[in-house]
């Protein structure tokens, strides 16, 4: 595949949702993506109209991961396979993939990285919670916030770009190692050690916050409320019910 | 205004977009979607305060597989916004209660939003089926078209529903939030600590590592 080619598609992934549709999910997407290429593998009308059609399918995977069976599908549609083995490929990976991205991405990494930021910014002291009101001191500013997004977005970013163009180089040249490789990103401690290093900065944010910015009533209530909070959205207590409910009784409370 | 508002709602439906059609580089989310409104608007702090709050009591909404959480940007965007509008129009100082009004008020609009998704992912297979007919005529640059069109349908979507959103909010809003009992808004005041502490929660529950589960794995080993 030339290296134009390989750009285009590459861009083109970060489209793969632009007419997300619950009949078939993502096939429009997966087509848009692979279209540069079958309009060279497929010069004839009417095996392109056919390859076009095929991969109008039901598709779906965490778009994050899409460029693998991308690749794949690029890698056998070059070789001419047959049509069955190309669409069984696509099913196959599709659950597998939206798995692994569910947990790494959804679960592990997209949190982790905005915590990181908030976690900076009380840390550091750019943001205070004196007695439980967030407050932004004068060293919060245009560019401190600049630096802030950065660092969100390149961390969430740059793995990110390291998957899909991994995913879509690996996927291409390799379409029979591709197992090897889900097993090896499913396999690595990379969402424990995620959620390890959040837990560990969650646990000192909490720390600095309580001793340096919250005063005793604070610090009762927090010791209060939250063992009651953290329990209920263990239970699968909806967060947004939650917030209603703990407002809603802190105006009762205060006509009692 | 008028103008400020179609800004908000320009910028704002770029970064609603991020949420689902396109890019998902996670702009969208209310840590970097609500100061992003409050820069544009003139006011970074009240946009951080809100995106701190939002990003914290939205910590787990997630997109898992094919289901549509709510939709937080919007919240984020239409929060941020009318915290800003309102407080400069009515010259109501942007206090703990306040906020949390704001956040009560505006939350609706995700879920009502989300609905607005799904009608526009079933008015999709429209599009889907239209390009497969093109495709049977041998026209296949409609693939790009539908592709960009969908794009352009989300993000006018998007945009309709931030202006209508903030309209209604600067007609409805400030004139409930400056009726409310004193009571009512020393409950407010109170709750913003208790949704602080609520955010930490779910924080805490997203990011915890089940030490136990590991140790019970050593032992096996």
């Amino acid at each position: 595949m030339k290296k134009t080619t390989f750009a285009k598609i590459f861009i083109r992934s970060f489209f793969v949702l632009a007419v997300g549709n619950y009949e078939r999910m993502q096939n429009l997407g997966f087509l848009f993506v692979i279209a540069p290429v079958l309009k060279k593998v497929y010069p004839d009308r009417e095996q392109r109209i056919e390859a076009y059609q095929r991969h109008l399918e039901f598709f779906n995977v965490n778009p994050y991961f899409m460029t693998i069976p991308a690749g794949i599908a690029i890698a056998m549609e070059e070789e001419k396979l047959p049509a069955k083995s190309i669409s069984d490929m696509k099913m196959t990976l599709s659950g597998p993939l939206a798995a692994v991205g569910d947990s790494l991405i959804w679960a592990a990494l997209r949190p982790f990285a905005a915590f990181s930021v908030i976690a900076l910014m009380l840390i550091t002291g750019i943001v205070r919670v004196p007695d439980g009101i967030i407050e932004v001191t004068e060293l919060f500013n245009g560019w401190t916030f600049a630096v802030m997004s950065l660092l969100f977005l390149l961390i969430f970013n740059g793995y990110i770009m390291f998957l899909r163009y991994y995913g879509l180089k690996h996927g291409y040249e390799k379409k029979t190692g591709v197992v090897a490789l889900i097993k090896k990103i499913s396999d690595t401690n990379l969402v424990e050690n995620i959620r390890r290093v959040g837990h560990y900065l969650m646990g000192i944010t909490m720390v600095v916050v309580f001793f340096r910015d919250l005063t005793i009533t604070p610090r009762l209530l927090f010791i209060g409320v939250f063992p009651i909070l953290f329990f209920l959205i263990r239970k699968g207590v909806s967060v947004v019910l939650l917030f209603y409910v703990v407002v809603i009784l802190s105006i009762v409370i205060k006509y009692l | 205004m008028f103008l400020r508002i179609l800004w908000v709602s320009l910028i704002g439906g770029l970064i609603n977009l991020d949420e689902h059609s396109a890019i998902q580089s996670m702009v969208c989310r209310p840590i970097i979607a609500s100061p992003t409104i409050g820069y544009l608007l003139g006011d970074l702090n009240t946009g951080l305060v809100i995106g701190i709050m939002l990003e914290l009591i939205l910590f787990n909404v997630l997109p898992f597989g094919a289901a549509m959480p709510i939709n937080f940007s919007i919240i984020a965007i239409t929060a941020t916004a009318l915290a800003i509008f309102i407080s400069e129009s009515y010259r109501i100082p942007i206090v703990p209660s306040f906020i949390v009004w704001i956040i009560m008020c505006t939350v609706p609009l995700g879920l009502v939003f989300r609905e607005l998704e799904n009608m526009n992912r079933r008015f999709n297979i429209h599009l889907v089926h239209f390009a497969e007919k093109r495709i049977l005529e041998g026209r296949f640059a409609i693939i790009e078209w539908i592709t960009a069109v969908g794009i352009l349908v989300s993000y006018l979507k998007a945009i309709v529903f931030i202006m209508i959103a903030i309209y209604g909010g600067l007609y409805l809003l400030p004139k409930l939030y400056l009726a409310l009992p004193a009571k009512v808004l020393a409950g407010l005041e109170t709750a913003y600590m208790l949704v602080f502490i609520l955010g930490i929660a779910v924080v805490v529950s997203m990011l915890r590592v089940d030490f136990k589960r590991k140790n019970e794995k050593d032992n096996i080993r």
